[in-house]
């Protein structure tokens, strides 16, 4: 339900000029303009130099999928390699069969953004506006349950799955079959929604203007209608980004999903990466070559997002 | 008022699973004389097995398209279900199968991990026909003993032997490095130190709880008592083994620092060193990425030479296989298990994943893929040692790195490091019922 | 435990209004919250009860737990590494967490101005969030890498400070860790501040400016009280981030050397998943658990409501 909000209606060009017009600078002498000017221009040249400090090793790892074998053996091998073995991302995506582990990591994160823009949304938003005695009892433990690492809850889970009555051959008492184990509902339902997500969509609707609310109220509207129409309109970047690293999230998950699957259907794509980390033989440029392409969804998906977060997107509504 | 009965409610049921997943898994199937292989009457069932090893599109295919394709050949009633998992993570998906009352038929893993296995009850006894007529080193089959009874079947070692740069030992005039004692290497080392002014051993950059087994071995000791029960880590050999590694770091014949993030070539494939403590398994990387290291004119290998100059040493660790106690069809496991041990499988195997076959009936000059490592030391499997040896070497292993590092370091002394590994070892003996 | 915590972070009551209005707003409040609360319970709250049962057992995974009372708490309490990756779990969130949400702050904040190409540079500060850790941890070892040819030392040997040994140096070490931990964590950071940045009116500045307030009065009257719930968010996800951290040490240090920057998931995975002391890991998991909540609880206290509602 709150899904068909999600489609924005976005300006088409968003480009910064046209912000920077929006918020005229109020300063109007030339000598100060000049002041600012160079203000902006040393802030772009140190923006500049973290930028580069913080992309190195991204590119390192793009320089490495390609390096020569005798470039990676060498004590000190040029930034950038001399040859470029473009054939190495070829062969990383023949080892294994990532068509299938890219679906499956795929359809985890994708699902854990529904769930998480459903459940998830729908919980940040009672915990930050609706006033009911339990909220701060329930933000509390959500809280809590960050707190406790995987590795202490993650037998007792996996149990669950396994013992999960009426599925994968249990009876009603989780014995006799193997539960959910090797199933999709092992891989998709403890991930639906996280503590985290919950909490900062919360924080992202707390800022929200309760005045907006009580004026919907005023008007009759229904508590799910404020909630989906008026007020989930005004936290758009923090449902993107929200979404963004509930997809993260699911592409990205390892354990949990080497851990309650066995065919090499229900895989996922960092499992595939782990065949170039054999014991005493890292295939080092194939690793790199992998691990890069795993990651240019998550660059695309958030190249696309940061063209919203200009400022004035938000607030031009309400003005 | 809701989520604390909701709470206990949920409480309940997950802890009444865990309870019910460990009482299951205490009825073991296999008697106590330990499952035989039975030659005749036709082999049934579906096999699960997880494995460390054969990962990505093509170990599949070796695998399941070719070692296993053989054996279901001669037994079309057996069907295997292979669950690859990465090293790094078997631990942790071996705790949860055996948790939920699950394990595979047939578990690979480690060498150490058998005794503990073997006490835990997820490992079956094994008779020893399963060895067939493979000639496994006796100091491995000793390592997967418990009580006395075999409960694992090495398949795969990863050896260390002593790797030698000869273009530039010669250059020093030092035409073969093998020694008779470990003094005399030593003492070799220190004149390569001196007329090349290079640290001449690549050795405490690798894991130092390995190099301390290994030097115990040299030292004329042994880690554990035969059953298990006794730790030997403050006897005279594991003492002097330890003051030889410290010796080896002040005095600059092997350093610490020059350790490196995997995959980054250490340093004795960059050069800095002379000899290095290499696995058998650093052969496709080298010759990748310096073939020069791999040429007959460059590569010497030998052992390691011991303080008595008696038999040399060889360190291994392992790939072993077991046999789960609930296997529903323990008669077709053990058929598979004594299957990949046999000559030819084991050969496949070995090319497959590039270590060494535990199996010294393999003829010398068979093909194993052209490593010559491997081949170096699979002529010399009658000097293998390993270390471990305890139903609790899994909580051991672990704590013994820091504390060995520490004394390698200098940040604490031989004799406080010697006592808090064996007081650490005590503990943890003292703990297995 | 949620009692206390539940306490302070409840807010202030709602403005009054009619009986039949806040009764829906009730109901609602339950309903949306529960599909999450239900799924938090069973997935987390099950399992975290199923724990604190085993903290109070031996339990090797394969045999029935045994109930061994406070045995586990005891050796815990004279178990010296645990302590020390306790503390060393401490330097980090002290050092790490204020230098990098201050860092991420002053970079969303910088990127929010329309400046030329800063869509460019937050794709880059963001890489690291999307960078493989063994990538990472590849470059790190190169650029820590000991003798006058690592980088670190290079750089530093030009204020003439002398090469040190980065991360086999028991003193060294976790400072370095820390460094990468502050780097690799600013992107995710400043992604959240630049989402709530787009919460914050360009009226606000707009009258500022009128008054004629500075670039740095802005920043502190406005910027910062308008993303105190971000900014809550931020510094209790990623205190809780670096009392759990793992992976970065398992690549880059294994804890080592010698215990010196060793943490306490890492004792618990080794506990669990090495030693197969389920009781014992869960019992440093149950103290991990404790000290989070003190942690939670002092800084409610210290900082008071942060939520900006």
């Amino acid at each position: 339900m709150a899904t068909e909000n999600l489609e924005f209606p976005v300006p088409v060009d968003l480009s910064t000029d046209t912000v920077r017009e929006v918020r005229p600078s109020p300063v109007r002498s030339p000598s100060l303009k000049r002041q600012r000017l160079i203000s902006r221009a040393v802030l772009w040249v140190l923006l500049a130099a973290v930028s580069v400090a913080m992309v190195t090793p991204f590119a390192w790892m793009v320089f490495t999928a390609v390096r020569s074998p005798e470039e990676l053996g060498q004590v000190n091998p040029p930034f950038i390699p001399r040859t470029w073995h473009f054939e190495n991302f070829l062969r990383a995506l023949e080892a294994a069969p990532f068509h299938i582990y890219a679906r499956n990591s795929f359809i985890i994160g994708a699902s854990n953004v529904v769930t998480t823009m459903v459940f998830g949304a729908s919980a940040g938003y009672a915990l930050a506006k609706l006033r009911f005695r339990a909220a701060p009892w329930i933000f509390a433990w959500l809280l809590a349950t960050m707190m406790i690492p995987f590795y202490a809850i993650v037998i007792p889970d996996f149990l669950l799955a396994r013992f999960m009555p009426l599925f994968g051959g249990n009876d009603i008492f989780g014995q006799g079959g193997q539960g959910w184990i090797d199933s999709w509902w092992a891989l998709l339902v403890p991930g639906m929604v996280s503590a985290f997500s919950i909490f900062l969509l919360r924080q992202f609707y707390v800022v929200t203007p309760t005045e907006l609310i009580e004026a919907a109220r005023l008007d009759g509207l229904s508590e799910p209608r404020i909630w989906v129409q008026i007020i989930t309109p005004q936290i758009k970047p923090g449902l993107l980004t929200v979404a963004l690293l509930a997809f993260e999230g699911g592409w990205n998950n390892f354990l949990w999903p080497l851990l309650v699957t066995t065919s090499e259907d229900l895989r996922v794509i960092q499992v595939g990466l782990s065949v170039f980390r054999q014991e005493s033989n890292t295939q080092w440029d194939l690793l790199m070559a992998g691990t890069t392409l795993s990651a240019v969804p998550m660059i695309v998906l958030f190249v696309i997002f940061q063209r919203y977060f200009v400022n004035g997107f938000v607030n031009s509504g309400i003005k | 008022m809701i989520n604390r009965r909701q709470l206990l409610a949920a409480a309940g049921i997950a802890g009444a699973a865990v309870t019910a997943a460990a009482c299951s898994t205490g009825g073991g199937k296999p008697a106590a004389s330990g499952a035989k292989p039975t030659a005749t009457g036709e082999l049934k069932g579906n096999l699960n097995l997880i494995t460390p090893e054969f990962a990505g599109t093509e170990g599949k295919a070796d695998l399941e398209g070719g070692i296993l394709k053989k054996f279901t050949e001669k037994h079309p009633g057996v069907t295997f279900q292979v669950d690859y998992v990465p090293w790094d993570k078997l631990n942790e998906k071996l705790s949860t199968q055996i948790a939920g009352g699950t394990p595979s038929d047939l578990m690979m893993m480690g060498m150490g991990w058998t005794a503990p296995f073997a006490q835990k009850k997820v490992f079956a006894p094994l008779d020893e026909s399963v060895l067939g007529d493979a000639k496994v080193p006796k100091l491995l089959l000793d390592n997967a003993r418990y009580n006395g009874k075999l409960y694992a079947v090495p398949l795969l070692l990863e050896s260390r032997p002593f790797l030698y740069r000869k273009d530039l030992l010669g250059k020093i005039g030092i035409s073969d490095p093998n020694r008779t004692t470990l003094d005399e290497f030593t003492q070799m080392l220190r004149e390569i130190k001196t007329k090349t002014g290079k640290v001449p051993l690549d050795m405490l950059a690798s894991n130092l709880r390995q190099v301390w087994g290994q030097m115990t071995f040299a030292f004329g000791g042994t880690q554990f008592s035969d059953d298990g029960t006794k730790c030997y880590f403050n006897s005279d050999p594991a003492v002097k083994a330890l003051e030889w590694m410290v010796m080896l770091q002040k005095d600059g014949l092997s350093d610490v620092n020059q350790r490196v993030a995997t995959g980054q070539p250490g340093s004795y494939q960059k050069g800095e060193n002379l000899l290095g403590w290499q696995s058998s398994g650093v052969w496709p990387t080298f010759s990748k990425q310096s073939p020069e290291l791999v040429k007959d004119e460059n590569l010497g290998m030998i052992l390691c030479p011991t303080a008595d100059g008696s038999k040399k040493i060889l360190y291994q660790g392992g790939t072993l296989v077991g046999l789960s106690t609930r296997s529903k069809s323990p008669d077709a496991a053990l058929a598979v298990m004594q299957y990949l041990l046999s000559n030819d499988a084991l050969v496949a195997e070995s090319k497959s994943t590039g270590k060494v076959p535990a199996n010294s009936n393999i003829a010398k000059g068979t093909d194993l893929g052209g490593n010559k490592i491997i081949d170096f030391c699979q002529q010399h499997l009658d000097s293998s040692v390993t270390d471990g040896g305890t139903a609790a070497w899994m909580e051991i292993r672990g704590k013994m790195d820091p504390i060995v590092e520490g004394a390698v370091l200098g940040t604490k002394t031989v004799k406080q490091a010697i006592d808090e590994l064996q007081k650490m070892a005590e503990e943890a003996i003292g703990r297995i019922k | 435990m949620s009692a206390a915590t539940a306490e302070v972070l409840s807010t202030t009551a709602p403005p009054r209004r009619r009986r039949s209005s806040l009764r829906a707003e009730k109901m609602w409040g339950w309903l949306l919250s529960l599909p999450a609360l239900v799924h938090t319970l069973v997935w987390i709250g099950g399992p975290v009860v199923v724990a604190i049962m085993l903290s109070f057992t031996d339990y090797d995974v394969v045999n029935p737990p045994e109930f061994s009372g406070i045995a586990n708490y005891a050796e815990l309490a004279g178990d010296s590494v645990f302590w020390s990756a306790l503390a060393h779990n401490l330097i980090m969130v002290v050092v790490v967490v204020p230098i990098s949400i201050f860092i991420a702050l002053v970079l969303a904040v910088a990127l929010n101005q329309g400046l030329r190409a800063q869509s460019w540079f937050r794709t880059m500060i963001f890489m690291p969030h999307v960078t493989a850790t063994v990538a990472i941890a590849m470059i790190w070892l190169w650029i820590y890498a000991p003798g006058p040819n690592g980088l670190a030392n290079r750089i530093l040997g030009v204020v003439g400070i002398s090469p040190s040994n980065w991360l086999t140096s028991t003193s060294l070490a976790l400072p370095a860790v820390m460094v990468v931990g502050i780097w690799q964590s600013i992107g995710l950071k400043m992604l959240i501040y630049l989402a709530a940045l787009q919460g914050v009116s360009p009226q606000l500045y707009e009258a500022a400016d009128v008054d004629g307030a500075n670039t740095i009065q802005k920043f502190w009257n406005i910027t910062v009280p308008m993303l105190r719930p971000a900014t809550f968010f931020v510094l209790a996800t990623s205190v809780i981030a670096n009392f759990q951290t793992f992976d970065l040490i398992y690549v880059l240090t294994n804890g080592g050397p010698a215990n010196a920057t060793t943490v306490i998931t890492y004792q618990i995975y080794v506990a669990a998943f090495q030693q197969y002391r389920m009781g014992y890991a869960t019992a440093m998991s149950v103290v991990l658990l404790l000290v989070l909540v003190i942690v939670t609880y002092i800084s409610r206290r210290l900082v008071g409501s942060t939520d900006g509602d």
